[in-house]
């Protein structure tokens, strides 16, 4: 397409113009101005011809740069885009991670590699290293595969690297391209351990808090007339034992009558204990010398029962607490945890500290070899009265739970039948403790 | 005559005590009063046997360890 001949005055000067449009596959992309200060010889077609071809090269020209920016400019967005996402996907606090259908992992963020423990960089893991892991997950992951059974908030225990038992709760949903095809699947992953246990410490305070507000006022209202009556049945009993001389069966009557008041009189008193928070006394203290005072106390009976005590202590780990009080926790505990080995064992004792966002925990924890909890006892483990011996009076970890409660603690339990079972007390450290030490 | 009257007062506690604990042997509070009362006679082995039969009936009762760990240091002290 030409244009010519047309004149123009430009700085003082005469020129002849000539337009030649540039166009690509039918598209105006620019167009092509000569100006000739000459007089222009006529345009013969010969010399059109070469315009034309000219014009030609040079639209293509034009067209390729063009061409090349665009995709720079696609290929900017693209990686933008690409970058936004990855940075997305790696701030997220819960874990994502993707698969291929051929259950081969394509996609690990930060918090699934951190919970699972698992590598957060190609090469990535295969399906078998993370099903040797975690075997709950690679299930569910398995029958979304085969099956076609995506779940919802799927439940899964794991002890990780540093002991520590971590609630995972996952979801598989199907990946699916733009046309809806599945190319793959997508599993999220939250910690919940947190949940849980703030969970389970809510249901075991509302068992506490409502048992406790009923039956305290019944054992308080008990426990007078019952002194009374336990010493009159003594007085009783010593004035008629002339009479019962070659009677054993009154001296039977009055020991089964001495024997259950006694009873009744320790269960009132426990609940009374149990029901009210107690006032603790805070002084500095090293926690791992409660631990250390009771170890001592019970190595005598433990050698008897073939049972020995391996501890790993820190001796920098100081908490605000009660000393007695806290011996008392540790005693119960053990005592519970040696009762659990009547074939005797070993029970590690160790002390640690945990630094979270919120605040550094004291932990001591107290791991047996014993016979395990099943898991539908594990909710009532510190509940009053809840015992599985017939000798128990259940009362043992149900007041532990109540002097670490009053010092603004908790105690946990992770165990299975027959495998043992691990308790952690956990404590405010002390501020200046936590400061000078490293975790 | 007042140092007799403690000894009788303390000698009947004893007696008292003892007859308490036979009368309710499932009481842990009566047999740690006896062991008391038998550690302040210098009583050691009856009172580290009435301590044990604390722990036996009451295994958390930590009083009762801490006094018959005492008890019982005494015990080893004592010349043979």
């Amino acid at each position: 397409m030409l244009n010519t001949g047309r004149e123009v005055r430009l700085f003082g000067f005469r020129y002849t113009t000539i337009f030649v449009a540039l166009a690509v596959s039918g598209t105006l992309i620019g167009a092509l101005l000569i100006l000739a200060i000459a007089e222009l010889p006529s345009l013969d077609a010969g010399r059109t011809r070469v315009l034309v071809l000219a014009a030609a090269v040079w639209a293509v020209f034009i067209a390729t740069l063009l061409a090349a920016h665009a995709h720079y400019l696609a290929t900017r967005h693209l990686a933008d885009v690409r970058t936004t996402s990855k940075a997305i996907l790696e701030s997220l606090a819960g874990g994502v991670l993707t698969l291929d259908v051929e259950a081969r992992i394509t996609i690990i963020n930060r918090a699934a590699a951190k919970m699972l423990e698992l590598p957060a960089q190609a090469p990535y893991p295969t399906f078998e290293e993370v099903a040797r892991r975690h075997p709950p997950i690679a299930d569910i992951i398995q029958r979304a595969l085969s099956r076609e059974e995506y779940v919802q908030d799927v439940d899964s225990s794991f002890v990780n690297s540093e002991g520590k038992n971590l609630v995972l709760r996952s979801t598989v949903s199907a990946q699916v391209d733009e046309n809806g095809e599945r190319v793959g699947l997508v599993v999220l992953v939250k910690d919940v351990s947190k949940i849980i246990a703030l969970e389970q410490e809510l249901r075991k305070r509302d068992r506490l808090a409502a048992a406790g507000s009923l039956a305290a006022g019944v054992a308080h209202e008990i426990r007078n007339p019952l002194s009374a009556i336990e010493l009159n049945m003594r007085l009783l009993r010593d004035e008629v034992s002339h009479l019962a001389v070659g009677r054993p069966d009154i001296d039977d009557y009055f020991e089964i009558l001495s024997v259950e008041t006694q009873r009744l009189n320790r269960i009132t008193t426990s609940f009374l204990q149990l029901s009210r928070p107690d006032a603790v006394s805070r002084t500095k203290l090293r926690v791992r010398d409660p631990l250390i005072r009771i170890i001592r106390l019970l190595e005598p009976e433990a050698r008897e029962k073939r049972i020995e005590f391996r501890t790993e202590f820190r001796d920098d780990i100081e908490v605000l607490g009660d000393a007695t009080k806290l011996e008392q926790v540790c005693l119960n505990i053990l005592i519970n945890a040696m009762q659990a080995m009547p074939g005797g064992g070993e029970i590690r004792v160790t002390t640690r500290l945990r630094r979270e966002e919120d605040a550094d925990w004291a932990e001591l924890v107290i791991a047996d070899q014993g016979i395990g909890v099943l898991p539908e006892n594990m909710d009532r483990l510190f509940d009053p009265y809840f015992t599985t011996r017939n000798d128990g009076t259940g009362l043992g970890l149900a007041i532990a739970d109540r002097i670490v409660a009053d010092h603004g603690g908790t105690i946990t339990v992770e165990s299975a039948p027959d495998s043992g079972t691990r308790l952690i007390v956990r404590l405010p450290a002390a501020p200046n403790a936590s400061a000078r030490t490293s975790s | 005559m007042d140092e007799q009257k403690t000894y009788c007062d303390e000698a009947n506690r004893l007696a008292k005590l003892r007859r308490f604990a036979q009368l309710a042997p499932q009481d842990p509070e009566v047999h740690l009063a006896l062991a008391r009362e038998l550690m302040g006679g210098a009583l050691g082995e009856e009172a580290a046997s009435e301590l044990h039969t604390v722990i036996s009936l009451s295994p958390n009762h930590l009083e009762a360890r801490k006094l018959l760990e005492q008890v019982m240091g005494g015990i080893r002290s004592q010349p043979r």
